[in-house]
Parts: structure tokens; C-alpha cells; sequence
């Protein structure tokens, strides 16, 4: 969002929905939205729906790379939780007259950069997800380290969304909630059990990901941080979400005794 | 030529672009965004704000849609 878009006047549905907002009040639909609103809370439904689909299809060839069956089962619902989760996302913009079908039809959710590229904030992708989805994976102690960084980030920030005054957004966050936790917990006992016989795997894997996953809570005194929480989308800081991720994966991850 | 449009079937009527553009190329008619091929130069500024990409959308023609026409749109020509 630039200055440019931010300084442009609201338009007297977003204004009344700031008020409303300001007092206490919650959005219940679209029909409620003006301009500004729908971008913003678009941006957030897009970005989460376009994350998942990347994720999937990028664990999906792990599920048989897993050493176990039931490892194997854990991939593979995981990957279908995540399609399940971007179709629920997907559904509340199809409220917008936005077709879904045509979006993902032009979209390849399969492509990834060279794993050593860094992108930082900067976009590359045409479709919306993180900017995490968009490095390759690179083996399954890779993806697990992976899932487990993003899947902690997923959890703040649905926390954020699950308090959301949007009424859609809160009961998606609440339902896919407990889905990404899941999917962190899978990660974090599985690297648990690998911490001794793969610990410099994983030790690289980290200081890969770290950086890259770190992004994924959004640029500090971001312009459209502040627009998330005016409209009751979001409450906290950006810098708020990645100082609380940074914490939690640090004190989880030195208790399997790695040099990070 | 190629002509810079909106793609009415992703296009969730934000204004976004509209708002992007330097150019002031792109207006609301019948709450379509239409893109003014003869203003349009192509900085890019509303592909990158738009929420859904549906303004990063071109199609070859061999006479470029005015505005009006593509006010018309329920998906693209």
C-alpha cells in the first residue's frame, strides 16, 4: 500500500465502518465494506488461502519420503487440512463475485525461486502467499524445520485474526487455528525425535529458514499494519508477532540441545 | 498490441488500482475498473496493489477496448 493509495480519501462506507469499528461495533458481511476494507481484508484472506495451497503443494512429495506409516498419514492430512483451510478462505471472497476457479487457474502454486535467493519483503509471485512458500524445500528434515517455524507463525497471526471485528475473517481464524497448531506440534515432535541423529541437518536447516520465515510477520511501522488495526482486523504490531515468534522458537528449539 | 485491462471475473471492486494509478487511467464505470489503453503507460503501480491480481492481466487485441466497452465485461473477451 502506498502513500500515494493511503492518503487517497475514504470513501463514506469505509468512514462509517471506522466509526462503527471505534465504537465497539463488528463487521458481520461484505455488504457491510467499502473500498478500503475489502482490499485489506482481501489482502489477508488471499495471502492466508494462496499460503496454504504452496504449502500443500509443496509437502505433498514428502508424505512418501516419511520413514513411517504414520508419519506418512501426518503428511498427507496435513496436506489435506491445508487445501481444506484455502477452500474455507477462498469461499468468504467468493462473496466479493470473486471466482475462485478462474484465480487458481491462473496461478501455480508449485513454483518456487533457487533456495539461495533471499527476497526479504519484496514480492515475486503473482499470487499472494507468504514469501516463505516461495523457497524450495530440501529434504524432510528441511520441510519439518520448515513447517515448524511457519506453523508458529500461522498460530500468532490467526490468533491475531480470530480477535479480527470482521465476523468471516474470526470464525475462519477459529477454525483453521487448531488445524496449524497441529501441524507445528507434528513438526516439533518429529524434530524432537531427530534432534540427535540429525542435529547439524537441522541446525542448517534453521539458520535457512529463520531469516526467511521471520519476514513472514510482515516490515516493522508497515502503512498497512496500521490500516489492519483502524479497521479491526488486526491488533497487535508487526514487530509485536515476530519478537513473540522469535521467543517461542528459540526457547523450543534450544531445548533439543542445538547450536543455533 | 497488447492492452492493459482488469480482469472482471478476480476484480473484487476494491479501487485499489484506481487509487494506484498515477495516470488517473483507470476509473469506475458500473463499478467495472476500466483501464484508458491511451493513458496507460504501463508503471505497474496498480498490479502491485491490487489484492487479487486481477489487475495484472493483458490481452492481445487488435483494436484496444475503450473504457465503455470494457464497463460491459462479465469476464474477458
Amino acid at each position: 500500500m502506498t502513500a500515494q493509495s493511503l492518503g487517497a480519501q475514504l470513501s463514506a462506507e469505509d468512514t462509517l465502518l471506522l466509526e462503527q469499528i471505534e465504537s465497539g461495533g463488528t463487521i458481520s458481511c461484505w455488504q457491510e465494506a467499502g473500498g478500503r476494507f475489502k482490499e485489506l481484508a482481501t489482502g489477508i484472506l488471499l495471502q492466508f488461502a494462496d499460503s496454504q495451497m504452496a504449502g500443500a503443494a509443496g509437502f505433498a512429495p514428502y508424505i512418501n519420503k516419511a520413514t513411517t506409516i504414520e508419519d506418512r498419514l501426518n503428511m498427507s492430512t496435513m496436506v489435506s487440512q491445508k487445501l481444506s483451510m484455502a477452500k474455507e478462505s477462498y469461499e468468504v471472497i467468493s462473496g466479493l463475485n470473486f471466482n475462485v476457479e478462474r484465480y487458481l487457474s491462473s496461478h501455480c502454486f508449485e513454483s518456487r525461486v533457487l533456495r539461495d535467493s533471499f527476497l526479504g519483503f519484496s514480492r515475486s509471485s503473482a499470487d499472494k502467499r507468504l514469501n516463505a512458500l516461495l523457497y524450495p524445500l530440501e529434504g524432510y528434515e528441511d520441510m519439518l524445520v520448515f513447517t515448524y517455524l511457519l506453523g508458529v507463525m500461522a498460530r500468532l497471526m490467526l490468533g491475531e485474526f480470530a480477535d479480527a471485528k470482521f465476523t468471516p475473517l474470526k470464525e475462519l481464524a477459529c477454525s483453521c487455528l487448531p488445524l496449524e497448531t497441529a501441524h507445528a506440534n507434528f513438526a516439533l515432535l518429529a524434530l524432537r525425535r531427530k534432534a540427535e541423529s540429525h542435529k547439524k541437518q537441522i541446525e542448517l536447516s534453521y539458520k535457512y529458514w529463520y531469516p526467511r520465515v521471520e519476514t513472514s510477520a510482515g516490515p516493522t511501522d508497515s502503512l498497512r499494519n496500521h490500516w489492519h488495526k483502524r479497521f479491526g482486523l488486526k491488533h497487535s504490531d508487526n514487530l509485536e508477532i515476530k519478537e513473540e515468534w522469535k521467543k517461542e522458537v528459540s526457547l523450543e528449539l534450544k531445548k533439543l540441545a542445538l547450536e543455533l | 498490441m497488447r492492452q492493459h485491462v482488469t480482469d472482471p471475473e478476480i476484480c473484487i471492486g476494491c479501487s485499489a488500482c484506481e487509487l494506484a494509478c498515477p495516470l488517473k487511467a483507470i476509473k469506475s464505470i458500473l463499478g467495472r475498473y476500466c483501464v484508458d489503453a491511451s493513458v496507460c503507460e504501463g508503471c505497474g503501480k496498480c498490479i502491485e496493489e491490487c489484492p487479487t491480481s486481477a489487475a495484472d492481466c493483458f490481452i492481445e487485441v487488435a483494436e484496444p477496448y475503450s473504457q465503455d466497452q470494457q464497463s460491459q465485461w462479465t469476464s474477458l473477451p
